[in-house]
């Protein structure tokens, strides 16, 4: 024995923990069960005296890879169900809805030689006390396990706050699924929810990934739900960049706005986590009323020059695509009035009548940009009674630009330059612009924060088809819709804009369908299966859970069959996943659904094993 | 080039309808807002305390006008003039009182006592008053014609009395025809400004001065600072620029009170008779359809709509209940020949009552069990994003400017409407955008077969509602039958307004049963369903179990299902333990009287039957 002389040993606390034997149970390693029941007699769980049984702790750390790309060192349960042990995780990284993640087995690692230097960093949260963890509350919005020092702070940030866009090589980099079959693959690695991880194969520090894994978003409260909300998020934005789902270009376009704007909002505004509704409500309201007064001196005078509308005036050029002239650009005196433009012969003859004026409310509003080319081109699309009208102003520079975009763009939506967003809208037009101006001075790796490659915005198979800057005008487009959301609202969006694709929620198992030769999808959704022809892609057949009567799993040839009203029976047998994945898929689902719209904060355990557990279940 | 000319000159004539209305001084219109003018006084006193005063006189005149002008031009005097030719009895009845409250209105601003001065110093100055209440006076030399206006004589102090006396006598009298420009000038836009435009441009005008001046910069610093800090913890100083705000705050929402324009307008019913009213421009389809039903005694239903008929493109739409119906009608051009018509259409919801010939896709129609059918719209409007109905297919698509029609292969996203070019397959990403939906609405065209030689008279038509005439940015699309084209509309409708259509056929419901029940408690008969006709139809399809209805369901507690759901387990288990051959196969049974679908509607907790 070795007394503890030096002062170099470990703390007092993780000793006490080394100590404390009570998470160690016994492990039949050849029966690959655990002997939980300690009231139960060694007789009773039938061993004999050559049995080999393990004592070992239950929890034990496993290095989690979240969705947001960060993997996490964690100790978790490795005697419960995997439910329970997600549960746990859950409970931990202070998530809410455990029911909705599952664990899933990681892509074998192919590379390893080449980026073992750049193995990601583990961020490491074994010593979490388990025992705080059962009773979460909130400190500074966090719970408390995390409020205990600023590396732990910091690792919450990590998981609560939205990471910036991966670099456009990254993307590349991952794998990428080509077809459903790919699709269906990955499907086959989820974990058995109603086995324990040791029983399924997970050794002590393996890796697994923890991902949503059911489609079907309950109660998401930003308020709350601040790591939960942001890991969706991240998995969707994945889902994208990867291709994991498709979508249209203009679908694209808008996600990559929407993951721009994102990522500035969260660099730019640290996260207030105590959110106060009374305190929101002032604050706008103060904001509403707040004055935007430019210039450094206060005098008289200038006070009365703010005090007419601030009013926009000077040379542009502008151009009528649809007349039938040979003019090109012709310069005028513009003036930017409430919702309207006007123009002049010149600036000494603005007192006088405009050659015209242009109404710009409800028009649409394109910007055409190339800073290389210092090409400053606003689009309108005039609505009128005899159709839309094309116009077009030229600026000078960015700042006239930045100045006239952000005029029209409230115009359009019938706010006036008075408009307290005027100088905000202003600011993202321009920093818009920098973002494009960076990417096209060279290649030169200026890692500004500002500058963001559009490249890392969209899918791979936009590297390929648009250069960085080609992109920039497109997204910038799609921006302007977005601009002025705030951070919640914007994740919100793109999560709403991802749930209304039409393949969303689909996972994919190919099956062989009862009488028939050749392999087939079996698409699972939140609310229907769907039959899918392999060789065209085409849906060949849709069926409601709604109209679903019962289903059997035959364990012993791995078969499933479900009854639909009206007599429809369908039966198949499962290629690229276990049965069981099917089965707790289906039942899964079934089980989303019953959660009741009165927010309850427990959860039926017993119903989802009940569900989507197999015959040991029951 | 004669076109831009043309176009110089209409612009031009707005311009001058401003310039007219500028520059001129009223002193009288003080009064009217002596109620704001104390607090604004109050605040000025800060802004200027230690300056220099600058004198008034040197301001620019202030201009708020766009929206007027636009306003009092786009609306269609059509349909009044038609009115008033007709000698029809034009509701003045309704009118008048209308007009009253209005009156009543204006008298109690005036009522108020005034502070002349600051007015002036600030700068305000409204004449919009004066030009149009002589306008509606109808002295017909006032007003020389379109594009040389000259200035109005100006009548001091017309009352609302006198000119509602003038207008009655005048249209009874039948002098109106005999003064066409008169007849054209007695519009209702210009009635509906002469009892908005005053309060309006004063909004206009003082809520910019609101935004821009009121606060000194000392104040607005403050404010900043404190923005976000309990009020405890404010000093003197903080706590009376707070306060400071918190009265702009109030000032600023009662002239958002005082700036709702009113409209006359003019509805046309089924029977060829129509109706005068006028609507707030605050008011939603909803709202004025409530007080149209309640004045023309019809039967409650809630296929009551109004809709948009634009004749000269032979199309029409029907107004979403949640629409503002007076930004619709001001697209209408000013000679517009569009009616807004108030009948019944079983369109208008049809797809809320028989979902399943809407939502699923299916080719054929069916019919699908009442709480089936409910359990499908939770599924489809209840959840955080509205799913889009999976509408694609050949469609015909007008070339431009051309009666010929091309096959097209369409497909509808939440993003917009999409065709899969030419060549290529059906993958999302080579999807071409056809249209995004956010600055179009859906139409039904009528009749064009003839019209433009359409292979079927199954179309639809996608434009921007101020489009009034032919215009290459309107697209016809043509269907093989009025099945499809119903789809196609309909789903277009949940893309473009997604879960407030929902929102909008619940409440009309809602309301559809609170007539009956007036109703049925009058003629005192018993309720025999017809309020809540989903429900036993269902009941005696499903009779099997229970008879409770679905109310009944959804109130049923989390913790009785569980116990029901783990006796339909056992029981399950039992069937597939007994007579069955499989050794190990795991059962679960879901009996046909529960319908999975009650726990997709994500109300009621799944199986809570029995």
């Amino acid at each position: 024995t070795k007394e503890p002389q030096t002062i170099t040993g470990p703390p007092m606390s993780n000793y006490l923990i080394k100590q404390d034997w009570s998470d160690h149970a016994l492990w039949w390693e050849q029966k690959q069960r655990w002997l939980l029941r300690t009231a139960w007699t060694l007789e009773k769980y039938g061993i004999h005296a050559d049995a080999k049984l393990v004592f070992m702790p239950q929890h034990k750390p496993l290095r989690l890879g979240l969705p947001n790309g960060i993997t996490l060192r964690l100790r978790v349960c490795f005697s419960n169900p995997v439910f329970q042990t997600v549960m746990g995780i859950c409970r931990m990284l202070n998530i809410r809805h455990p029911e909705e993640l599952s664990l899933l087995r990681p892509m074998e690692e192919k590379k390893k030689k080449k980026d073992k230097n750049l193995a990601p960093e583990i961020y490491d949260l074994t010593e979490v006390p388990l025992s705080s963890v059962s009773r979460p509350c909130l400190y500074n919005g966090m719970p408390a396990h995390f409020a205990d020092s600023p590396e732990m702070e910091a690792i919450y940030k990590m998981l609560s706050v939205t990471q910036p866009p991966p670099a456009p090589e990254v993307i590349a980099k991952q794998y990428r699924p080509a077809s459903v079959v790919d699709k269906a693959h990955i499907n086959g690695r989820w974990l058995d929810s109603s086995r324990c991880l040791l029983q399924q194969g997970i050794q002590e520090n393996d890796k697994l990934w923890l991902r949503f894994k059911y489609y079907s978003t309950y109660d998401m409260d930003p308020k709350y739900d601040a790591v939960r909300l942001t890991q969706l998020y991240e998995q969707a934005r994945w889902a994208i960049l990867l291709e994991d789902i498709d979508c249209t270009e203009e679908e694209m376009m808008l996600f990559g706005a929407l993951q721009y704007h994102i990522s500035k909002v969260a660099q730019s505004e640290p996260q207030i986590m105590s959110n106060n509704p009374a305190m929101d409500d002032l604050d706008s309201a103060l904001q509403s009323l707040e004055v935007k007064m430019e210039g450094e001196g206060s005098s008289a005078s200038d006070l009365l020059e703010n005090m007419t509308a601030p009013e926009l005036t000077d040379y542009l050029k502008i151009f009528r695509p649809k007349r039938l002239t040979l003019k090109g650009y012709k310069q005028y005196w513009f003036k930017f009035q409430d919702t309207s433009i006007s123009y002049f012969k010149s600036k000494e003859e603005s007192i006088g009548e405009p050659i015209q004026m242009i109404n710009l409310k409800g028009c649409e509003v394109a910007p055409d940009v190339n800073v290389a080319a210092q090409k400053f081109l606003i689009r309108l699309l005039i609505p009128a009674p005899e159709g839309m009208n094309e116009v077009y102003l030229r600026c000078e520079n960015e700042q006239q630009y930045a100045q006239w975009m952000a005029g029209c763009r409230l115009a359009s939506k019938g706010k006036t330059l008075a408009d307290s967003s005027f100088q905000s809208e202003i600011q993202s037009i321009r920093s818009f612009l920098a973002m494009q101006k960076t990417n096209s001075s060279s290649s030169s790796a200026n890692a500004s924060e500002e500058s963001i490659n559009t490249h890392s915005l969209v899918s791979p198979r936009y590297h390929k088809k648009y250069k960085p800057k080609q992109l920039t005008p497109r997204i910038l487009d799609a921006y302007q819709n977005v601009a002025q959301l705030s951070l919640t609202d914007a994740l919100m969006r793109f999560l709403q804009i991802w749930q209304a694709l039409p393949d969303f929620g689909l996972s994919y198992v190919v099956v062989r369908f009862k009488g028939s030769r050749k392999d087939e999808v079996l698409g699972i959704a939140p609310n229907r299966l769907i039959r899918i022809d392999l060789s065209v892609g085409d849906v060949v057949k849709t069926w409601r859970y709604n109209n679903m009567k019962q289903w059997n799993v035959n364990w012993d040839i791995r078969q499933m069959a479900i009854e639909f009203e009206g007599n429809v029976n369908i039966a198949f047998s499962c290629v690229t996943a276990d049965c069981k994945i099917v089965h707790e898929f289906i039942g899964g689902y079934i089980f989303m659904s019953t959660r009741s719209r009165e927010k309850s904060e427990t959860l039926n355990e017993e119903l989802f094993h009940k569900l989507t557990g197999g015959h040991e279940a029951l | 080039m004669d076109q831009l000319s043309d176009e110089e000159v209409e612009i031009r004539e707005e311009e001058e309808e401003e310039e007219e209305d500028s520059d001129k001084e009223d002193q009288d219109l003080d009064k009217m807002f002596g109620a704001w003018l104390g607090e604004l006084d109050k605040l000025t006193q800060s802004l200027d305390d230690g300056r220099s005063e600058r004198p008034p006189q040197e301001k620019p005149p202030l201009r708020q006008e766009t929206n007027i002008a636009n306003f009092s031009y786009r609306f269609s005097m059509y349909n009044i003039n038609e009115a008033l030719n007709q000698r029809e009895n034009v509701d003045l009845d309704a009118l008048m009182a209308d007009l009253c409250s209005i009156e009543q209105e204006l008298s109690t601003i005036n009522a108020k006592p005034n502070s002349s001065g600051s007015m002036a110093r600030l700068g305000i100055t409204d004449t919009k008053v004066r030009t149009i209440i002589p306008l509606v006076a109808g002295s017909g030399t006032i007003r020389a014609p379109a594009g040389q206006h000259g200035r109005p004589a100006l009548a001091s102090n017309f009352s609302l009395d006198d000119i509602t006396a003038q207008l009655e006598k005048r249209v009874r009298g039948g002098q109106l025809e005999a003064d066409p420009r008169f007849s054209e000038l007695w519009s209702l836009s210009s009635v509906s400004s002469v009892c908005s435009c005053d309060s309006h441009r004063f909004t206009g005008t003082l809520s910019f001065f609101f935004k821009h001046s009121y606060l000194d910069r000392e104040t607005s610093l403050i404010l900043r600072n404190i923005a976000g800090k309990p009020s405890h913890l404010l000093t003197k100083e903080e706590q009376a620029a707070k306060l400071k705000a918190e009265n702009i705050r109030v000032a600023l929402e009662k002239i958002k009170e005082a700036q709702v324009k009113k409209l006359v307008i003019r509805v046309h019913l089924s029977d060829e008779s129509s109706k005068t009213m006028m609507v707030d421009e605050r008011q939603t389809v909803r709202q004025v359809l409530d007080s149209l039903l309640e004045k023309s005694h019809c039967g409650y239903s809630a296929d009551w709509s109004l809709v948009e008929t634009i004749s000269e493109l032979q199309m029409e739409r029907i107004f979403e209940d949640h629409e503002n119906l007076v930004e619709n009608l001001l697209n209408w051009t000013r000679d517009s020949q569009n009616r807004l018509m108030f009948t019944e259409r079983i369109e208008k919801y049809a797809l809320f009552k028989n979902p399943q010939n809407y939502l699923l896709g299916r080719k054929e129609t069916c019919e699908m069990a009442e709480r089936n059918k409910e359990a499908l719209l939770e599924e489809c409007f209840g959840g955080s994003s509205v799913s889009v109905p999976e509408m694609e297919g050949v469609l015909w698509l007008k070339e431009d400017g051309k009666k010929s029609w091309k096959k097209r292969y369409f497909l509808l996203r939440a993003s917009g409407i999409y065709y899969v070019p030419k060549g290529k397959a059906k993958a999302s990403r080579d999807l071409a955008c056809f249209l995004q939906l956010d600055h179009v609405n859906v139409y039904l065209g009528q009749d064009y077969k003839s019209k433009y030689k359409a292979p079927t008279d199954y179309c639809m038509v996608l434009k921007h509602p101020q489009i009034q005439k032919k215009s290459q940015y309107i697209k016809y699309l043509c269907c093989d039958d009025v099945r499809t084209l119903q789809q196609w509309i309909n789903s277009i409708r949940i893309a473009k307004y997604g879960k407030q259509l929902y929102i909008n056929f619940q409440e009309a419901m809602r309301r559809s049963e609170a007539a009956y029940d007036w109703s049925s408690l009058s003629s005192s008969s018993i309720k025999s369903g017809s309020s809540s006709s989903s429900l036993p139809e269902s009941q005696s399809n499903h009779s099997s179990q229970s008879d409770s209805g679905v109310s009944e369901m959804t109130s049923s507690g989390h913790t009785r299902s569980q116990s029901v759901v783990s006796s339909i387990f056992s029981d399950a288990w039992r069937r597939g333990t007994q007579g069955e051959v499989r050794s190990c196969s795991h059962s679960v049974f879901l009996p046909s009287s529960v319908c999975l679908c009650s726990a997709f509607a994500h109300v009621s907790p799944l199986l809570s039957y029995q």
